[in-house]
């Protein structure tokens, strides 16, 4: 029963072979002549400037939190839009279709705008819970301490 | 018998699930209008949610026809209402617990209720799911609500490792469970749980495949119960979370990992033949499997309790013992083995809870979280010995208490099966039983047998005091009426294809 794994097991060891042959290949035969030129980070071409370890702003991760959620919105609302149009009639013809649609049996246009709307509804409190609690501004006093900014 | 409900018609039997919805908004919102933002409204707020909530639960039909809602999404049946009572109330209790604990800061606490009730909300989708995907992220929904509250004392930096640890963890064994999940799906060509039993009961033996990707889904729901050797996070998460967080983690999170267990395991791989004995469809010997990992998970995590001085982490050792034992049910493979995992669960409840009344009346108020800072408390706080007391003895298993009777259902459904398998984990967890008196005794030493010449006063807290003797009270005389609380678990046992 195991032999279908066998496949596998091939594909594995070609896969290693292919990326340790010219590791060690290359490690025979070619000259070692290391430069500080050489030995710098590659960064597009530009001298390397300052630490890797460089600390960020946390409220680049708020913003773009905020951002994930509007576009994840705009994605979830286009579809919406499109198949609304089907449901302006109380959905009659989606009869056709209602093999493959089966999961929107039932519904009205009322319930589906009904159904956008609360989903709208949820983000807002969202948007107004991180407006109200200052989020928003780039620039905040930062006297208060770290009570200000959790 | 199996009813498909579509969309419209499931929201009836949704209302609670669409309620703490409602409520985690209002909490977010409530702390923003200026004359409502005081603490003990947010209090008020998440007491009425709950009650709420387990009214909506309670209220639920129980019913012969059992229909799934949403095309096959949710189950309604006797286990999901079981656990989701469990959590409900789990969650109530925590709350109370809360209501002045100063762990949680005030003007933290309507965020803390608010990511509670959406954990909560997790809960209940899990106990219901009935498909991997939904399973997938509703225990993704509770986890990342507790890694959230795991790092909630922000000026303490046990509790920010504690939330690392966690996250980590966490996010390499779900990783580990999604991709079993994708074999089952790969292989099967459906993610919904009634359509993989089908198919393993056509075509179930001969392929490897199937044990690889149950190895893995495992993973994934031993890292929730803190089986060995997925139990790392939890001394670590326990000793470092706000000590209500580390209450409900206990009970609930192990709860409702073991839903998910009960309810993925038994509805793909086993066949209810006869008589309430489960067969498995598959040829791998996954009873054999699960019962070395309850073995190594009891004696583990008692070894590891063994030399423990804070009273939290000893609790982390002891949870992960607790989850060794109720595994043990799991692998009778019997309807019998069901019933007496929930009853232990409910045991398990009152227990810990009961203990963790008066570990948190401590840790939070007087910052005492070692054993050496127990010395002294039966003249101290005599009530609050007393039940500390009581709930030890009942983890330990002492007839008659509550953790005895308990742990009595689950050997007996495990030695009735005859397995070897069941009966070696059986003698296991006997012994360790015996191991367990060892440190739960160091605790009663402690507090009854270390006098210290002037101890540091108390200060007196109706809320917690009250409740480690209420939660007590179950603890102690649960033997009087044990025939028909197991004859409650009993009735609510049944699910889809039971």
């Amino acid at each position: 029963m195991y032999e279908q794994y066998a496949h596998v097991l091939i594909f594995g060891m070609i896969a290693t072979v292919i990326v340790v042959a010219p590791i060690v290949l290359f490690a025979l035969i070619r000259p070692v002549r290391p430069s500080s030129e050489k030995l710098s980070p590659y960064e597009c071409g530009e001298r390397p400037v300052g630490e890797p370890w460089v600390q960020f702003n946390i409220r680049y991760y708020v913003v773009c939190i905020i951002f994930i959620v509007f576009e994840v919105e705009v994605l979830f609302m286009l579809p919406w839009a499109v198949v609304f149009n089907a449901f302006r009639d109380g959905g009659q013809n989606l009869q056709a279709a209602a093999g493959e649609l089966k999961n929107l049996q039932g519904a009205t246009g009322l319930i589906v705008f009904l159904e956008m709307l609360i989903f709208l509804v949820v983000l807002a409190v969202g948007l107004a819970y991180v407006w109200a609690k200052g989020h928003l501004e780039w620039i905040r006093e930062t006297t208060k301490g770290p009570e200000l900014l959790d | 018998m199996l009813e498909l409900l579509d969309n419209m018609g499931s929201l009836k039997y949704f209302l609670a699930e669409l309620w703490l919805v409602l409520w985690i908004l209002v909490l977010l919102i409530q702390p923003l209008i200026p004359r409502w933002s005081s603490a003990k409204i947010s209090n008020c707020l998440a007491v009425l949610a709950l009650i709420g909530a387990a009214g909506l639960v309670l209220a639920l039909p129980v019913q012969d026809s059992r229909p799934t809602l949403f095309f096959g999404m949710l189950a309604l049946d006797g286990l999901s209402r079981f656990f989701k009572i469990l959590f409900v109330f789990s969650t109530l209790v925590t709350v109370l617990m809360n209501l002045r604990g100063q762990e949680v800061t005030d003007h933290q606490k309507p965020e803390f209720y608010a990511i509670l009730l959406g954990i909560l909300l997790g809960m209940f989708l899990t106990a219901a799911s009935m498909d991997l995907l939904m399973m997938y992220l509703s225990i993704e929904l509770f986890s990342l609500g507790s890694y959230i509250l795991a790092g909630f004392s922000k000026n303490e930096n046990r509790s920010d490792e504690a939330a690392m640890k966690f996250l980590l963890y966490g996010s390499l064994s779900t990783g580990a469970m999604l991709f079993g999940m994708t074999y089952l799906y790969g292989m099967t060509g459906s993610t919904q749980l009634l359509d993989i039993r089908e198919y393993l009961a056509a075509s179930g033996t001969g392929q490897t495949v199937f044990f690889v990707a149950f190895l893995l889904i495992f993973v994934g729901i031993g890292y929730k119960i803190s089986a060995v050797p997925f139990h790392f996070w939890a001394p670590d998460v326990y000793e470092g979370s706000p000590s209500v967080l580390v209450a409900f983690l206990s009970v609930a999170s192990k709860a409702a990992g073991f839903a998910a267990f009960i309810r993925l395991f038994y509805t793909t791989l086993l066949a209810n033949a006869s008589e309430g004995i489960w067969t498995p469809f598959v040829d791998f010997d996954w009873r054999a499997f699960v019962a070395l990992l309850a073995m190594a998970t009891m004696t583990f995590g008692n070894l590891g309790a063994f030399r423990q001085e804070n009273i939290k982490r000893l609790f982390a050792y002891s949870g992960i013992a607790h989850a060794g034992y109720i595994l043990v049910g799991a692998i009778a493979l019997t309807t019998a083995g069901v019933e007496s995992i929930l009853f232990y669960l409910l045991t398990y409840f009152f227990t810990n809870f009961a203990a963790f009344a008066v570990i948190v009346y401590l840790a939070d108020r007087h910052s005492m979280e070692t054993i050496e800072d127990y010395r002294d408390l039966g003249k101290r706080s005599p009530l609050l010995a007393l039940a500390l007391a009581f709930s030890l003895f009942s983890l330990i298993g002492v007839p008659p208490l509550a953790g005895f009777l308990g742990k009595w259902y689950l050997f007996a459904a495990a030695v009735q099966t005859l397995d070897p398998w069941c009966i070696a984990a059986v003698v296991v967890g006997l012994l360790n039983t015996v191991l367990s008196v060892y440190y739960y005794m160091r605790i009663i030493k402690a507090m009854y047998l270390d006098h210290l010449e002037a101890p540091p006063l108390l200060k007196p807290d109706s809320v917690l005091v009250g409740m480690a003797v209420v939660l007590s009270i179950p603890v102690v005389f649960m033997f009087f009426a044990a025939g028909s609380i197991y004859e409650w678990t009993r009735s609510l046992s049944y699910f889809l294809v039971s």
